[in-house]
């Protein structure tokens, strides 16, 4: 009988500890069949693209109602480069979520039959999901080393390719890029943040403070000017750089987001800068943009230093109903948070906020606000990894010493604490970090791209000790309403969400919102501010699920 | 009674000897640095590093594990660089170039708390280093500390000299613009950008104290002056990056390889190509000077540095030439000379080698300003003790000379020994009582009590000499005298033997 009692008692503590050791993540990708191993084609030579991608997505490519994962490869670089593949098939890997078919989450490599054998050949960097001919089904753009790629989801799960500009696409090493409709005429436009001027014949030979083979900094090449195409309809995007401004000025651009920050509707577009000063594109009533960074205060930091921006993301963090800015950095920087006064103007919050001291040790790159244990305060996920050899790792006979732990910060009412713990600090060099619901379950599971490492999908357990409510919002054309912004009142707290698929770092995110309510139980108003300029209200939400909703206009 | 007094001296001798074998034993176990592995670095890094080591062998802890530590921070190495740090600083803690490489090891490391520890001991131990404040404050205020980053900087803001002023107004201005305090940031980042027009970093601050007391156009003013600076330094950058050397240069620079690789014949080439296309290139002309020197050719070396032209680093290369070819009395002249032009480290370090023979008291007094100013050059440290070899024989022939012991302890102490071997305290220190009203042996004699842990008579004397510029030492031995020993009719374990 006491045994009887005990066993039990005991096998839930055990339980309970594997839990607390997995952390709020579990890291699920080889039990959910996400088998994927990026291959950076690395030979001894240090050639800089080679630690810098790859890119990963999130989208419903189906449309079956759950999250498909997109992961981009790399593959050999220069003559001296080891045979494509390695063990993985070269080219991006597209794996199907099941959730719906089969009732539970797994996924299966659909690769073969979606025409992504296309990209077999090309060096992937970052990938952004737009649907950009409004037929609903989300389009791919993946950003290259070389010539990018822009293909079209044919809604029978194929995707084919879709010409781009003259139709050599942009011939720069690109790695973030947004889909964003920058003069509200209806059709997602498209803005390409290309690096540095790079080919195997300009590479450098960099070495470290100790004289070792390294990989250069970004100031050892040229930049390249960003890119943008205009979509005339119907995907046909041709290059507009030069009329709308954004050749007057241009870094090494890593991180890209879009969102209307003046309240004009027309949307804004910060460009984060490897080394050199950030951008903050004003959108000119659709006609042009001006760079404004200097004046609202986000070209550098506090100390008018310009970072070695990564990745970047938009939210309303502190709940004063306007969106702040957080770009990841270097070793030794601190991550940065950029807090909006709301007239448009930014201060570094970043020592004030208690993000600074915990990110000095490490590079990083992915990133999100999101809001892990649905409190209703937007946390932040770092994903982590070195851009130069540690040497400590090296003479532990490390083949790839550049690997660091990810990093979760909770927000606690505008002041962060780290709370990195489990499968999510799993040592690894991380890149692209997408954000969304895979599980459907109302809570943010991640998926992480790892340079020259298997793909991580961690898995949220701690959301659903919350509240929640889902919102998938779609345009008139049925696709996601990007740029879309949300007040959500439940009870005495109302928040902010806007709806996006950009930012982070070379990376496509769920476009649905899950907006995390902490303890209330009650029914929710929501207020829909859709990028058309339409408001729309919608009293009495039940939560705990998803509601569907499309604009009119 | 009496065995009863006896037992408890017994006892508090035994109580005194653990005490000494438990700090003995608390100094050893302090960690040896980790020994990373030098496979695949730079020759000249690698090199550096492996000297180092091997100067442990031969120099005290202090500058031994000092001049280690120095060679990993310059390789980026920063864990065993804070090692052997720590290490240094344990074994000679009077020496600040120890702590400070500790300091800055720790911060690189990220590991804040620590440095902050490092840099507030310092502080306290040299509470008039303003750089020290500066430090401190900005690390309190990455971690978003601002009050103690404001009291630690508030009076590095009233420093004498200007450009360590203007850096802690700076952060000063940093504190309150964190605060919020706009109208303070301003008066204090006003005149650091004064100080200091060139420093966009400066006007970006200024500009943003300025946008938060409302005052838009003058802002605008420093953020225009802010994107020229950056403008112009990313222009310089990149012309840098593009700039196609001349012909002379390239010259220059295989010449420059051809030595590397041994080949003599072609870098005498090279370099001679290099004066042809530009008679002017210095580097080639003093380059091709020392390959000739080391070739023995004095005379065509002289012809080259020869004329009226000569600046420090010919005149030097000059005198090392003359020294080479045995003429000590046209060597000593131009090596003097190269010191007037330039008192560099490498002009000093020449004429304290050429002036060691003949005059080597004047050599230690260089080798010992070399010595504190470079506690990392092992090599010194070697000169330093041939000085000192010297300067005690001199000591053997004039044994009431005080500057010869004043020279002589001053070189111990530099290297964290208490007295040369074979001499003891009371004789050193009689000696220099004879010339006690200078305040340079009344420091010398303070550092020796105080090597012997006298600080109360180390303090005492300072205070005598009434020199603001033992103000320091004296503040650090008081900070360290300790009430009166109760054991002190007992013979001391720690005193010299003689």
């Amino acid at each position: 009988m006491k045994a009887a009692t005990v066993l039990p008692a005991l096998l839930l503590l055990a339980f309970a500890g594997a839990v607390r050791a997995a952390g709020p993540f579990v890291e699920s990708a080889g039990e959910l069949g996400v088998a994927f191993t990026h291959f950076n084609g690395m030979s001894g030579k240090q050639y800089f693209p080679e630690m810098m991608g790859a890119g990963a997505g999130l989208l419903d490519y189906d449309r079956d109602g759950d999250l498909d994962v997109l992961l981009g490869q790399g593959g050999p670089l220069g003559s001296a480069g080891p045979a494509a593949g390695g063990p993985e098939v070269a080219g991006a890997r597209l794996f199907q979520n099941r959730l719906v078919e089969d009732g539970r989450l797994v996924f299966r490599d659909v690769t073969a039959a979606s025409g992504l054998g296309v990209t077999k050949d090309d060096y992937n960097m970052g990938v952004a999901v737009g649907d950009v001919d409004n037929d609903g089904w989300p389009d791919l753009y993946f950003s290259n080393l070389g010539p990018d790629r822009l293909l079209r989801n044919q809604g029978d799960g194929r995707f084919v390719p879709l010409a781009v500009g003259s139709g050599t696409g942009n011939p720069y090493w690109a790695v973030s890029a947004s889909f964003v409709d920058v003069d509200r005429d209806g059709w997602l436009d498209l803005f390409v943040g290309n690096y540095v001027q790079f080919d195997i014949a300009s590479h450098r030979a960099c070495r470290n403070s100790a004289g070792r083979p390294d990989y250069c900094s970004p100031l050892s090449y040229e930049p390249a000017p960003d890119v943008f195409y205009r979509n005339l309809g119907k995907g046909r995007l041709v290059e507009a750089t030069r009329e709308y401004g954004f050749n007057s000025v241009f870094g090494a651009a890593l991180g890209v987001i879009a969102a209307d920050l003046d309240g004009d509707r027309f949307p804004e577009l910060l460009v984060a800068n490897d080394g050199t000063a950030n951008q903050l594109w004003i959108n000119e009533q659709g006609k042009r943009f001006r760079n404004d960074a200097l004046m609202a205060g986000v070209a550098v930091n506090q100390e008018g230093v310009a970072e070695a921006s990564m990745g970047v993301d938009l939210a309303d963090y502190d709940g004063d109903g306007d969106e702040d800015f957080f770009v990841t950095h270097l070793t030794r920087e601190t991550n940065t948070l950029y807090v909006n006064d709301g007239n448009g103007w930014f201060s570094d919050g970043t020592a004030a906020s208690g993000l600074g001291r915990a990110s000095f040790p490490y590079t990083g790159f992915g990133v999100a606000w999101l809001d892990y244990d649905n409190d209703g305060w937007l946390d932040l996920f770092v994903a982590n990894g070195r851009v130069t050899i540690d040497d400590t790792l090296r003479e532990r006979g490390d083949p790839w010493p550049l690997a660091q732990p990810n990093q979760l910060f909770r927000n606690q009412a505008g002041h962060f604490q780290d709370v990195s713990s489990g499968d999510l600090t799993r040592p690894a060099v991380s890149r692209a970090a997408a954000f969304g619901d895979l599980d459907n379950d109302g809570d943010t599971d991640i998926v992480i791209n790892n340079n020259n490492g298997p793909a991580h999908v961690l898995i949220n357990t701690v959301g659903q000790d919350n509240r929640w409510l889902g919102l998938d919002l779609r345009n008139r054309h049925g696709r996601a309403a990007i740029g879309a912004r949300v007040r959500v009142r439940a009870g005495e707290r109302e928040l902010w969400r806007r709806v996006r698929r950009d930012g982070s770092y070379a990376a496509a995110n769920d476009p649905r919102l899950v907006i995390g309510l902490g303890e209330f139980n009650g029914a929710v108003d929501v207020e829909i501010h859709w990028a058309s300029g339409e408001v729309t209200r919608h009293p009495q939400l039940t939560t705990g699920r998803y509601h569907a909703i499309s604009a009119s206009e | 009674m009496p065995s009863a007094r006896a037992s408890n001296r017994t006892g508090r001798h035994a109580a005194f000897v653990g005490l000494f074998l438990l700090l003995c034993a608390g100094a050893g176990s302090r960690a040896a640095p980790p020994e990373p592995s030098l496979d695949g670095m730079d020759p000249a890094v690698a090199g550096a590093i492996r000297d180092a080591r091997a100067g442990l062998a031969n120099l005290a802890a202090g500058p031994g594990y000092g001049a280690l530590g120095l060679a990993y921070q310059r390789a980026g190495l920063y864990a065993p660089a804070a090692a052997a740090f720590a290490r240094a600083r344990a074994a000679q803690p009077e020496q600040r170039t120890w702590a400070y490489g500790e300091a800055f090891a720790l911060e690189a490391m990220g590991e804040f708390a620590n440095a902050i520890s490092a840099w507030r001991s310092l502080l306290q131990r040299w509470p008039e280093d303003h750089e020290v404040r500066t430090r401190l404050a900005r690390l309190y205020l990455d971690a978003n500390q601002i009050a103690p980053a404001l009291e630690v900087i508030v009076p590095a803001t009233r420093a004498r000299q200007p450009a360590t002023r203007a850096a802690a107004q700076m952060q000063a201005g940093r504190a309150h613009l964190a605060l919020g305090e706009f109208r303070r940031a301003r008066e204090y980042l006003e005149p650091a950008v004064a100080a200091w027009p060139q420093l966009a970093r400066l006007r970006w601050m200024l500009a943003m104290a300025l946008r938060g007391e409302g005052r838009r156009e003058d802002a605008n003013h420093h953020l225009a002056v802010f994107q020229e600076l950056e403008e112009k330094s990313r222009r310089e950058f990149t012309q840098r990056m593009a700039q196609r050397p001349s012909d002379a240069q390239q010259h220059m620079a295989r010449g420059l390889a051809a030595h590397a690789r041994g080949d003599l014949q072609q870098a005498e080439r090279e370099w001679r190509l290099a004066l042809v296309t530009d008679p002017g290139l210095g580097p080639a002309r003093l380059a091709l000077a020392r390959l000739l020197r080391e070739a023995r050719r004095f005379r065509e070396a002289r012809a080259l540095l020869s004329g009226a032209d000569l600046d420090a680093a010919m005149l030097l290369e000059r005198g090392r030439l003359e020294w080479r070819a045995g003429e000590r009395r046209a060597a000593q002249e131009f090596l003097q000379r190269a010191f007037a032009a330039n008192d560099g480290p490498e002009q000093r370090l020449a004429l304290a080698d050429a002036l060691m023979q003949k005059e080597p008291q004047q050599a230690a007094v260089h080798y010992q300003v070399l010595v504190d100013s470079h506690p990392d050059k092992f090599r010194l440290w070697r000169r330093l003790a041939a000085a000192g070899e010297v300067l005690r024989a001199g000591i053997a022939r004039h044994p009431r000379d005080p500057e010869l012991w004043n020279l002589l302890l001053r070189l111990h102490a530099l290297q964290g020994q208490v007295l040369p071997p074979g001499f003891d305290a009371v004789t050193v220190i009689a000696a220099l009582r004879r010339a006690s009203d200078d305040p340079r042996y009344l420091r010398t004699q303070a550092m020796l009590r105080a090597a012997t842990g006298d600080f109360p008579r180390a303090a005492q004397l300072l205070e005598s000499a009434h020199d603001p510029v033992l103000a320091a030492d004296l503040a650090s031995y008081r900070a360290r005298s300790m009430p009166a020993d109760p054991f002190a009719d007992e013979p001391s374990m720690l005193a010299p033997t003689p």
